[in-house]
């Protein structure tokens, strides 16, 4: 038997026997000639083969080889040599690490016992390195945040609020951030959604200083807030329709109940509580509607809209019919009212049950009916039916005059001059000159208040009185109206100042002013030469009748114009200013922007007029000449359904019944009447402050002292420098009295007038400065609490900035006031103080964060979102492996679970902050990746602090997981 | 129908000069009288109006604010009372002249001419309404009537039938 090993390699050379031939020749012929019988067997080559861990990978790449494969058909394997791409190794079985990324080659040679090789060779890939980085830090919220109990992110376990028993407790000041909702609005997939969140209650202990603000994100949700006291009685409710913003003052200590409350749709909030010092929260109060205010229970002024029936809404029933502006019913019911209409609730709406009450509530029968009020309110403010809805508000202006027709005289509340009228009614020194048509000398409503005059009408037939100047100012009449003179200069006089204050008639600006009467308009108008003379003798200049007042007037008021310009008339005006007089005249009716004079001419004061609602009046002129407005009023209306069209009410006269001259009043519109509403304020001004100069009344027009702004910002061609505010003008009259216009001297200010350290807070700064001129030195500083202390800081004179302290040891819990006060040799300074002791586990939190890195493009890399929880006020976070890149880093909660983080009324933080958001670049591990978080309640700009270098807002979105975690709430 | 050209005084309040002598056709003749002239006519709006008698207290808006409530109605208070209106203006010294008022057709033609103050008169800045409201009796066989200001028309009006017996 031949030998299996033998015969294999025998048959691989028995083959055909040409190739046999060469067989022979290759396996070596192998001992003696082709004679011997028993050739040597020939060396068959051995096989190379090996297994490998892993062909690709990155680097650094280990490989595993193995070269148990390999075979030799005829003898043995003797050697194993690997070339791993140049570096050699042995052994059947080896390993080698590829560190760099490339492609390599394996190669394994192998050599058997006879010394024959082969090779094989396998390929590597290596890849770069994937470098992760593990990213912490801290997300801090101040130590005054809070969050709602039962928000709407899924992933948060709500906890009911919605009752008194159920309120959370919080501390003072504090912001919170919360959401609410009607059932079935907003995210379907969040928590509230099916069943709704109907109401959250808040417990606090107030100081009685303080400001609560509803700040609403969601502008088509209507959420309201409500104040009840610890019996669950209602204190106040602040109930606005379309407002982002809800606010009730906090006037008496004591515990309260806060409650936000949707009417509709679903919102995030911010529930601010705090001192009422904030220039914010002020100003949101213009708007609020309260049920503390004066609001004439329940009535409703309800405009409907020109599309739709004009019926009594629901509820309701009618007072006042709506109707058009010509006061025809008919009318307003075929094509719609022009004029809202006033309807009573009715027994059912004022005892209506479905007023939101929450259980155990303690709402008197009087307090019932003003809700019911406001709800009903709201439901028609919101009814597409209407153009508008309002209450029907309750006006207390304060000095008010008696007179009759004081009421329909719109323009005088409009210009601030009831709170005028507190502080200065006029001075019968003080003389308003009026040029113009002459007066009516008999009118029982001016005749008390006229001091000597005089007609300098020229011309005996435009005069009517029968010959050219005379001492005699009475207006005849100039028919200028028809079949009826105009009386126009009585119109103007009253405005300026009518007896005032007597039950009859009008009231004026000026109730104590005098008049002068000056005649220079007849039949057809006036003309320049006898204006001047007019102007002059007003100044106590030398004129054409001979004469000078007794005592020049110290206003002139011209409510006359013309597009012609002459040297004199220039001439006269500016000799009058330069002899002290003030000059105002009116700006034109013309509609134009071409200057009118005399109101064009340097020196005078030119008054643009306007109407009830503040509005430009159409007819009235602008232009670059135009310095102040002041209301003009439009007879074509009859805004204040008073029944009145809705000019300017003043003295008149009416001569068309062609006997006696009939003294009346009337309502007509112009810049006529404008100008003497200036005129009336600067003689209070003048009452106040007699030396008051035509240089001191323009520099505090020009300064907006004597204003309020309207158009664009500062001075514009339409308004001037604004609407003449008859409050601030007498304020600047006492301030120049007491000569602070001029040089306000030493006055120290405190940086806050309150300070309030909430539940933790143990110190705060205040600064002291003096604002006047010269210097000021403190000279003591006073606590009025012992728990309350300060540092002074070093400098000579005391001012600068004092270190506030507090120490809460011993105190008993409740909210506390105290007052600082900083004495100086100019004035003294109070600085309220407000603070709370609580042993209430109250710790700051703003709820579920998510923590998210957002890459170059935006796109958040959700697996890297990071869930947590507060932990003292603090958020601490860890981002494992985070791939190297450019990131910016978030922190934000998801209370309306719309999966966008950021939204208004939703904690929101960035590193390094908000309001700058960096990229970092990360490719390591960082661990001080701290940053602030805190509400939002800027709405509009809700995702601008979230912004890519493009300048695109894009707010961060997480794809949120559909379970919550194990730790969730 | 030949209408007579009228001469009357700026003020014609409730004056009711007739202005309409005869007619071509059978019947009482057409008879046309202003009523007002005046210049605070504030409830108008430009053009011509059909109004009522106990509107034109409202209409005259000089009426004083303690005048009384309302004036009484003439009792010869027949026929269609027409307003024309041109508008509010910058000043006093604008006003309506009644020149003419013909027949054209089945159309009565009020024709007016329009004043304006001296164009270099220093003015009040009061502003003015004028209008002009007149009477139309016996014009049972106008179908409209048109008011001309200086030439160019500014209102039209359909009368009803029998309105202005």
């Amino acid at each position: 038997m031949i030998p299996h090993e033998v015969w294999r390699r025998a048959s691989r050379c028995a083959l055909s026997t040409p190739a046999l031939i060469l067989l022979l020749a290759a396996c070596g012929g192998g001992g003696g000639g082709g004679g011997n019988p028993n050739p040597a067997p020939v060396n068959q080559t051995p096989t190379a083969s090996f297994t490998i861990s892993a062909t690709t990978g990155n680097a650094p790449l280990n490989v595993s080889v193995d070269a148990d494969a390999s075979a030799d058909a005829d003898g043995q394997i003797a050697s194993y040599a690997w070339d791993f791409d140049g570096t050699p190794g042995i052994g059947a079985v080896a390993q080698h690490t590829f560190e760099d990324p490339g492609t390599f080659e394996v190669r394994l040679t192998v050599t058997d016992d006879d010394g024959a090789t082969s090779t094989t060779t396998r390929t590597v890939t290596v890849e770069a390195a994937v470098v992760t980085s593990t990213l912490s830090g801290k997300v801090r919220i101040l130590s005054s945040t809070a969050v709602d109990s039962d928000v709407n992110d899924r992933l948060t376990v709500p906890q009911s609020n919605n009752s008194f028993t159920e309120a959370q407790d919080l501390l003072s000041p504090v912001t919170l951030g919360g959401f609410a909702n009607v059932a079935g609005t907003g995210e379907n997939t969040g928590n509230l959604f099916a069943a709704g969140d109907p109401r959250d209650f808040y417990h606090i202990s107030l100081a009685g200083n303080e400001t609560i603000v509803l700040t609403i994100a969601d502008g088509d949700a209507d959420l309201d807030l409500r104040l009840w006291d610890d019996g669950f009685n209602i204190v106040d409710a602040s109930l606005n329709v379309n407002s982002e913003t809800e606010t009730i003052e906090v006037t008496q200590a004591g515990t309260y109940y806060i409650e936000v409350l949707p009417f509709s749709g679903a919102s995030n909030y911010v529930l601010y509580v705090g001192q009422t010092a904030a220039a914010s929260s002020t100003s949101l109060q213009r708007n609020a509607v309260r049920l503390s205010d004066p609001f004439i229970d329940n009535q409703l002024i309800v405009k409907h809209r020109q599309s739709q029936p004009v019926r009594a809404p629901d509820g309701t029933r009618e007072m006042v019919a709506p109707l058009r502006a010509d006061r025809t019913r008919q009318q307003a019911e075929l094509v719609g009212p022009e004029l809202p209409g006033l309807y009573r609730l009715t027994k059912h709406s004022q005892h209506s049950p479905a007023l939101p009450l929450p259980a155990g509530a303690r709402v008197s029968a009087a307090q019932r009916s003003r809700l019911a009020t406001l709800y009903q309110w709201k439901r028609l403010a919101q009814d597409p039916t209407y153009e508008y809805a309002e209450l029907n508000l309750l006006h207390q202006p304060h000095l008010t005059p008696n007179d009759a027709f004081y009421a329909s005289q719109w323009h005088y509340p409009a210009i601030n001059l009831p709170l005028a009228w507190d502080t200065e009614v006029g001075d019968a020194n003080v003389i308003v000159a009026v040029v113009d048509t002459g007066v009516l000398l008999n009118h029982p409503d001016l005749a008390p208040k006229l001091v000597a005059g005089y007609d300098f009408i020229s011309d005996a037939d435009r005069a009517r009185d029968g010959d050219g100047i005379d001492p005699n100012p009475d207006d005849p009449g100039d028919l200028e109206f028809g079949g009826s003179s105009s009386f126009h200069g009585t119109h103007v006089a009253g405005t300026v100042g009518a007896v005032s204050n007597n039950g009859e008639g009008v009231a004026g600006v000026a109730w104590n002013t005098s008049i002068m009467p000056l005649r220079a308009l007849g039949t057809d108008g006036g003309s320049t030469f006898d204006i001047v003379q007019a102007v002059r003798f007003a100044a106590g200049l030398s004129n054409n009748s001979g004469t000078v007042p007794a005592q020049r007037a110290d206003i002139i008021n011209l409510s006359l114009g013309s597009s012609f310009s002459s040297q004199s008339e220039q001439d006269a005006y500016t000799a009058a200013v330069q002899a002290g007089v003030i000059v105002i005249a009116s700006a034109g009716n013309e509609s134009s922007d071409l200057p009118s004079y005399p109101s064009a001419y340097d020196g005078v004061v030119s008054v643009s007029a306007t109407t009830i609602t503040n509005d430009i009046a159409t007819y009235s002129n602008s232009g670059a000449t135009i310095d102040i407005a002041a209301p003009g009023g439009s007879n074509i209306t009859d805004l204040n359904g008073d029944g009145i069209g809705d000019g300017v009410i003043s003295t008149m006269g009416d001569d068309s019944g062609g006997g006696a001259i009939e003294f009346g009043y009337l309502a007509i519109s112009g810049t006529s009447m404008a100008a003497p509403h200036v005129a009336g304020v600067a003689s209070l001004m003048k009452a106040i402050h007699p030396g008051l100069t035509p240089v001191e009344f323009e520099t505090a027009m020009v300064a907006g002292q004597l204003t309020d702004d309207l158009g664009s910002p500062g001075r514009d061609d339409v308004f001037g420098y604004g609407l003449i505010n008859a409050q601030k003008a007498v304020f600047v009259a006492q301030q120049l009295a007491n000569g602070q216009g001029v040089d306000p001297g030493p006055i120290l200010t405190a940086s806050a007038s309150v300070l309030n350290f909430g539940g933790f807070i143990d110190s705060l700064k205040v600064t002291l400065q003096n604002v006047g001129s010269g210097t000021v030195n403190i000279a003591n500083v006073s606590s009025s609490e012992p728990w309350l202390t300060t540092d002074a800081p070093g400098s000579a004179d005391g001012l600068g900035e004092y270190t506030v302290n507090l120490d809460r040891t011993g105190l008993a819990d409740g909210a506390y006031q105290a007052t600082i006060t900083f004495a100086s040799d100019a004035n003294d300074v109070e600085v309220g103080v407000i603070m709370q002791v609580s042993s209430a586990n109250v710790t700051a939190d703003a709820g579920l964060f998510y923590i998210i890195l957002v890459d170059e493009n935006g796109d958040t890399l959700n697996a890297l979102t990071e869930l947590v929880l507060a932990n003292q006020g603090e958020y601490p976070f860890t981002l494992t492996d985070v791939p190297a890149g450019q990131y910016r880093l978030f922190a934000g909660t998801d209370a309306d679970d719309d999966a966008r983080l950021c939204d208004a009324g939703e904690a929101c933080g960035a590193y390094p902050t908000l309001d700058a958001p960096d990229f970092l670049a990360i490719n390591d591990d960082r661990d001080d990746l701290d940053f602030e978080a805190g509400f939002r309640v800027n709405l509009t700009t809700t995702t601008n602090a979230v912004t890519s270098d493009a300048g695109t807002p894009s707010a961060p979105t997480v794809s949120k997981p559909q379970e919550r975690p194990q730790d969730a709430r | 129908m030949r209408v007579d050209k009228c001469s009357h005084p700026k003020w014609l309040f409730m004056a009711l000069l007739p202005v309409i002598a005869a007619g071509c056709q059978a019947g009482p003749p057409v008879e046309v009288s202003e009523i007002l002239n005046h210049a605070m006519c504030n409830t108008l709006r430009k053009g011509l109006t059909v109004v009522e008698y106990d509107q034109l207290a409202d209409i005259r808006g000089a009426r004083m604010l303690n005048a009384p409530a309302s004036e009484p109605t003439p009792e010869s208070a027949t026929g269609t009372l027409l307003a024309v209106s041109n508008g509010s203006q910058p000043t006093p010294g604008y006003a309506f002249e009644l020149r003419e008022a013909r027949a054209d057709g089945a159309n009565l033609v009020l024709d007016y001419a329009w004043r304006e103050p001296p164009a270099d008169a220093v003015l009040a800045q009061v502003v003015t309404s004028p209008c002009s409201v007149v009477r139309v009796v016996n014009a049972t066989n106008a179908r409209s009537v048109a008011a001309l200001l200086d030439g160019a028309e500014i209102g039209r009006v359909e009368l009803q039938p029998s309105a202005t017996q």
